[in-house]
């Protein structure tokens, strides 16, 4: 065909469909002055029978839509034609919007079947009818007379939807002449898909009729009741156990009626209508060769519905039916052009068993009335979602199996406001670690055990509130049990020791803010029975206590003095102490000390204080140590939004209680899983301290985080206003219970390096203890509460001491070694730079620098390893100037050993030299007894004993100034 | 075998050979493996006894009067305390006397007593009847021996008889005792013997 005869071709085609158009558009304005707009004027004036009124509106829509694209399209191509400007299928517009044309189509079908579903038509015909008798003519000039129906709504019925039909076909005819004729334009592919579009068209018109039909004979059939309840105007029927038998009764066929529908499976049964969502139906998958089962299971949220069939390819058929509906229904698309064959015509699959949909639970039980959104698997809510419960509870998170499991925010209405808990559950339980801030305002983190709270937790009011509480402790079933602290801010008060339902219950120690401490048994709540109470001013009581936390009953009074009261008291502390009794005058000093430095709790160490911060680790540890579950035992990361608000909100000054929410942004993963392995790699004891020294330092490390909860609880007791000197023994031997239990719990990762050797061994470097482990590597996470409890313990004899200090440092170099009785010939005399007016009497601070640097530095370190080393250097320092001075090795007895470490120490002039010295002590292992350490320790103490001596406090030396 | 290690505090007025018997008791025992020492005054010695090995921790204490208040310090936790007096001072018998008193008042409860009276090689500028002290040893049921740090004379044989004192560990004991050995030194230290 020459390029002539094509263009020929083109403007053929675009003159014959302007020429269609035409006429169809002349059909469509005359229908919609004559016969729609009448319908409509309708409208105003029913109100009973809304439903196909609204629906005839929709029709009205759609049909101008039709008609205005229609109207457009037919001038443009009227236009271009004119101009011969036709000459590709680009050019007609059917063929490049094929598409659109189809989706106008197809939203008027589904409008205009939905008025024919809801009746529309019949209800139409009888209102209009009278007008209609009177002009017939206005009805019947668009129908072919010979097939002219006697019944006004079949005409209606016909004159809204034939000729548009038959528009398609027109268009269909142009096109496929447009095929036939020319071999060249073949293979156009445009043009062939534009043709098999509105063969589609053709078919899903006929289908969608069809089913409109069958619906609509389906609700006249049921009588008025039924179809009140079940028709809408989207609903189709898609199957009928009336023309495939089917039934959930077996042998029972005709009983019940099975009906369904897009949307739903309706189970009629007398007048029992039950309705199953589509979208929640689970079709249990069938053997299709097992070809004698006539039975079809169906799962629901809440039912198992089990359908009989009398023949086997009946239950094959509807098992297909229902596998497409649901699947359709799920997609919220039906097939196209025909139901059951998938888009474009695939072999449709059946519907995913994992969907996203929403379902009320109707049944009895704990989720009546309840509206799950969410994911779901074969009938259970399963992955995320949330559930809303009619009483306004709320969970939103995990779920498996229907339950909640896994990770979750659950909200519960209170009288005002809610109690929030973000927690790990299992099969729907709270379990391990979770918080809940509750609408008093107060908030709990910790473990949970069967939806209550259980193992260690925190309960805490919220900042900002004026009663402030708080709870650092074991839980058992929801209430405070086994060891814990508890402090109230007004009061001041802080009990450390046993609880049982939610009680003080057991060994306790009450400190208050005035300095008043107490320990004894305590019951139901109260201090009763045989207990000690120690005063700030170091008056030390022990005996019976009648009446909760006051001085009533028998005992004996130690005061400051030693004087000592035995009897029975009757008073408070502050209102005058009221006795009975004898007093002893005979003051005893040694008993006086007793009071002031006793330490309380010493049999609570026993009880091995918080299993409940270890258990989880251990669990943790046996778990598969996936991150999620670090979370579940281990507590919720929260560097991460602290980091996160050094990003976001930095200066903002937020509250920074939120900021402990839980993140559930896992950004930067942690090597949790790595964790242990790594640990197991290390091969020595330097590379196991330095692992470790890493692991705890991090917050987001499994270790890191189990020191933080120890420290936290540690401080609970001993940090703030109620630091108490009477619980130094306790907090120090916490702290070593705290570093054992993190060597026990690693040393079964790396038994190699802690193989117990069987000789006896002499040198030690390979030996390993905590002390010397894991000890010096989190002491300085406690050190700073520590060391003031130590300062606190020492305060008089340290004061002793710095006034002892004081007084020798007024005398110069030789006069203090002479004072001390420093043997000349070791006086580093050559040290002393004279300048020309100066005596050796006169000089300051320049004898044995060297040493008194070594000394100096045992403040600067938290370890106590350190801090010896530099003690032993300190003698080491002494004893070689010593024998520089001699010029020969000279080994010192004590006798020079102790003037000379007096001289060093006096002008080193630390601070807290007997706090220093009582910690190195305490964190000495006790093998070390009797030895070395223990006797340069010894040697410093004395030095630190003899210098609080009255003679050198009162500066009784003045033969020497 | 199984160590021990046992604090021995040497008491007494001051020149009557405290350092000189330790330094005897050490020094003669030729031995170059011995752990550091402090001064002069801390030093160690093992001796086998039965199937033991018994480790003495030897504390010598200050004799000066003026530092006489410290020594609780020093002899606290001892197992055996060796107080030496001086056959030729009888003052220093007496103040042998108050040092035992000052013991059984303060000292550990089971301490083992020793009494060494010093110098026996100037016997004949004696003031202290070796029957006089024997008795009162008797009276205390101390350990007494007479010995000279000069002549090497008696010194092992005071501290085995120390030795023979100590009672035997029992068998659990002797177990947990060494998987719990666990000492550390400062490496950094060294020191040679007096
Ligand atoms: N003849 C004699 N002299 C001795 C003996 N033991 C010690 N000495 C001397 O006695 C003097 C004092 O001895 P030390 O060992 O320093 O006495 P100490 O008891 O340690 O004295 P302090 O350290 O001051 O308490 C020294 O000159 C010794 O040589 C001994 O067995 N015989
Ligand atoms: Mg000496």
């Amino acid at each position: 065909m020459s390029l002539v005869q094509m263009k020929d071709k083109w403007i053929k085609v675009g003159q014959d469909l302007v020429k269609t158009d035409k006429a169809f558009l002349e059909y469509l304005s005359d229908v919609n002055v004559t016969v729609l707009q009448h319908l409509l004027n309708h409208n105003a004036v029913e109100g009973k029978r809304q439903m196909q009124m609204t629906q005839l509106l929709q029709l009205s829509e759609k049909f101008q839509a039709l008609w205005d694209y229609t109207e457009v399209k037919c001038k443009q191509l009227q236009t271009l034609t004119g101009q011969g400007n036709v000459q590709s299928s680009r050019d007609v517009y059917i063929i490049e919007q094929m598409e659109s044309i189809q989706q106008l189509y197809t939203e008027y079908f589904s409008s205009f079947t939905n008025f024919v579903v809801v009746g529309g038509f019949d209800y139409i015909g009888k209102k209009t009818s009278t007008y209609w008798k009177e002009n017939k003519v206005n009805l019947w000039r668009f129908i072919n007379a010979q097939k002219c129906e006697s019944s006004v709504s079949l005409n209606l019925y016909r004159i809204l939807h034939e000729r548009l039909r038959e528009q398609i076909s027109h268009y269909t005819r142009i096109l496929t002449l447009l095929t036939e004729d020319d071999r060249q334009i073949v293979g156009d592919e445009g043009l062939d898909g534009s043709l098999r579009g509105f063969m589609d068209l053709k078919s899903y018109i006929s289908q969608v009729l069809d089913e409109a039909t069958l619906t609509k004979d389906l609700w006249k059939s049921l009588g008025q009741k039924l179809t009140d309840i079940l028709c809408t105007p989207e609903r189709r029927l898609q199957e009928d156990s009336k023309n495939a038998p089917i039934s959930l009764s077996a042998g029972r066929f005709g009983h019940d009626r099975i009906l369904l529908c897009n949307d739903a499976l309706i189970h009629l049964q007398g007048s029992d209508v039950r309705y199953y969502d589509l979208s929640t139906l689970w079709i249990e998958p069938i053997d299709m060769d097992i070809s004698e089962s006539k039975s079809l299971k169906v799962i629901t949220p809440e039912d198992q519905l089990i359908f009989h069939t009398l023949e086997p390819h009946n239950r094959v058929m509807w098992y297909w039916k229902l596998n497409q509906a649901v699947r359709q229904c799920l997609a919220k698309k039906r097939d196209f052009p025909l139901w059951g064959k998938g888009n474009k015509g695939q072999r449709p699959a059946n519907p995913p068993n994992c969907r996203f949909t929403t379902y009320t639970f109707k049944n009895e039980g704990r989720l009546k009335n309840a509206i799950y959104e969410g994911d779901w698997k074969q009938g259970k809510p399963h992955g995320k979602g949330t559930l809303k419960w009619e009483d306004e509870r709320n969970y939103t998170g995990d779920f498996i199996n229907g339950l909640e499991h896994g990770f979750g925010v659950y909200l519960v209405s209170q009288a005002e406001g809610y109690n929030c808990y973000k927690c790990h559950w299992i099969e729907g339980k709270k379990q391990r670690y979770g918080m809940c801030e509750y609408s008093t305002n107060t908030i709990y983190r910790g473990y949970f055990k069967g939806d209550l709270r259980h193992g260690f937790g925190i309960l805490e009011s919220n900042r900002g509130e004026s009663s402030l509480i708080r709870y650092v402790g074991h839980w058992e079933n929801d209430r405070k049990h086994g060891y814990g602290i508890m402090e109230t801010a007004d009061s001041g008060d802080r009990y450390i020791g046993m609880w049982k339902d939610d009680q003080r219950d057991g060994r306790g120690i009450m400190v208050t803010q005035s300095g008043l401490c107490y320990e004894g048994n305590f019951q139901g709540g109260k201090l009763i029975g045989k207990g000690v109470l120690l005063s700030e001013d170091n008056s030390l009581y022990e005996g019976e206590f009648t009446e909760d936390l006051q001085l009533r009953g028998k005992g004996k009074m130690t005061f400051p003095d030693g004087i000592t009261i035995e009897g029975t008291f009757s008073s408070t502390f502050g209102n005058g102490l009221q006795a009975n009794g004898v007093m002893n005058t005979s003051n005893n000093t040694e008993m006086s000390y007793a009071a002031t430095h006793l330490q309380l709790g010493q049999d609570f160490l026993v009880l091995g204080q918080w299993p409940g911060v270890f258990t989880p680790f251990i669990e943790y540890l046996r778990s598969d140590c996936t991150e999620k579950m670090e979370e579940a035992f281990l507590g919720f990361h929260t560097e991460s939004s602290r980091s996160l608000r050094k990003v976001g909100s930095e200066g903002l000054g937020g509250d920074s209680q939120s900021d402990e929410h839980h993140s559930c942004s896992r950004r930067e993963a942690v090597t949790n899983a790595e964790f242990l392995k790594e640990l197991r790699l290390q091969q020595s004891k330097d590379q196991l301290q330095q692992y470790l020294e890493k692991s705890l330092q991090s917050l987001r490390h499994p270790l890191g985080k189990l020191l933080q909860t120890q420290t936290l609880v540690f401080q609970a007791a001993y940090s703030g206003p109620g630091a108490n000197k009477h619980l130094l023994e306790m907090a120090q031997k916490e702290v070593k219970y705290h570093a054992e239990k993190i060597q026990e719990i690693i040393m079964d990762y790396v038994p190699q390096l802690f193989n117990k050797s069987s000789e006896p061994v002499e040198s030690s470097e390979t030996e390993m203890d905590f002390c010397s482990l894991v000890l010096p590597v989190i002491l300085p996470e406690f050190y700073p509460d520590l060391s003031m409890l130590y300062m606190l313990y020492h305060a008089e004899d340290n004061a002793c001491y710095r006034q002892g200090i004081l007084h020798l440092n007024l005398l110069s170099d030789t006069k203090l070694m002479e004072f001390l009785d420093v043997q000349r010939h070791l006086w580093p005399l050559k040290d002393l730079h004279l300048t020309s007016n100066q005596r050796y009497s006169l000089v300051h601070d320049q004898c044995f620098l060297s040493a008194i640097e070594c000394v100096q530095k045992i403040s600067t370190t938290a370890d106590p390893q350190e801090k010896l080393d530099n003690l032993f250097h300190t003698v080491d320092e002494i004893e070689r100037t010593v024998n520089r001075i001699l010029c020969r090795e000279y080994k010192l007895p004590l006798d020079d050993l102790l003037p000379l470490l007096i001289y060093v120490i006096s002008r080193a002039r630390i601070q807290h030299l007997g706090s220093e010295l009582h910690f190195i002590r305490d964190m000495m292992t006790p093998q070390m007894q009797g030895g070395m350490v223990d006797f340069l320790l010894t040697a410093f103490e004395s030095c630190y004993e003899h210098m609080q001596k009255e003679e050198i406090r009162q500066g009784r030396f003045t033969n020497f100034t | 075998m199984a160590i021990r290690e046992l604090k021995v505090c040497l008491l007494g007025d001051t020149g009557v050979g405290k350092s000189s018997i330790v330094c005897r008791f050490v020094q003669d025992h030729f031995d170059h493996n011995i752990s550091p020492t402090i001064g002069a005054s801390f030093l160690t010695k093992t001796v086998p006894c039965g199937n033991e090995l018994h480790k003495f921790l030897i504390w010598d204490t200050a004799g000066q009067e003026r530092f006489h208040s410290l020594a609780p310090m020093y002899y606290r936790g001892s197992a055996a305390a060796v107080i030496v007096y001086d056959i030729t001072k009888l003052d220093s018998f007496q103040t042998l006397k108050k040092w035992v008193k000052e013991l059984k008042e303060h000292g550990p409860e089971d301490i083992i007593v020793a009494i060494a009276g010093n110098k026996n090689d100037l016997s004949d500028i004696r003031e202290v009847p070796m029957k006089e002290a024997k008795e009162f040893a008797e009276s205390i049921a101390a350990i007494f021996i007479e010995t000279s740090a000069r002549n090497a004379v008696n010194v092992e044989e005071l501290f085995q008889k120390i030795s023979r004192q100590i009672p035997p560990l029992d068998p659990q004991d002797v177990e947990s005792n060494e998987s719990f050995k666990l000492t550390r030194q400062p490496a950094t230290v060294h020191r040679r013997c007096c």
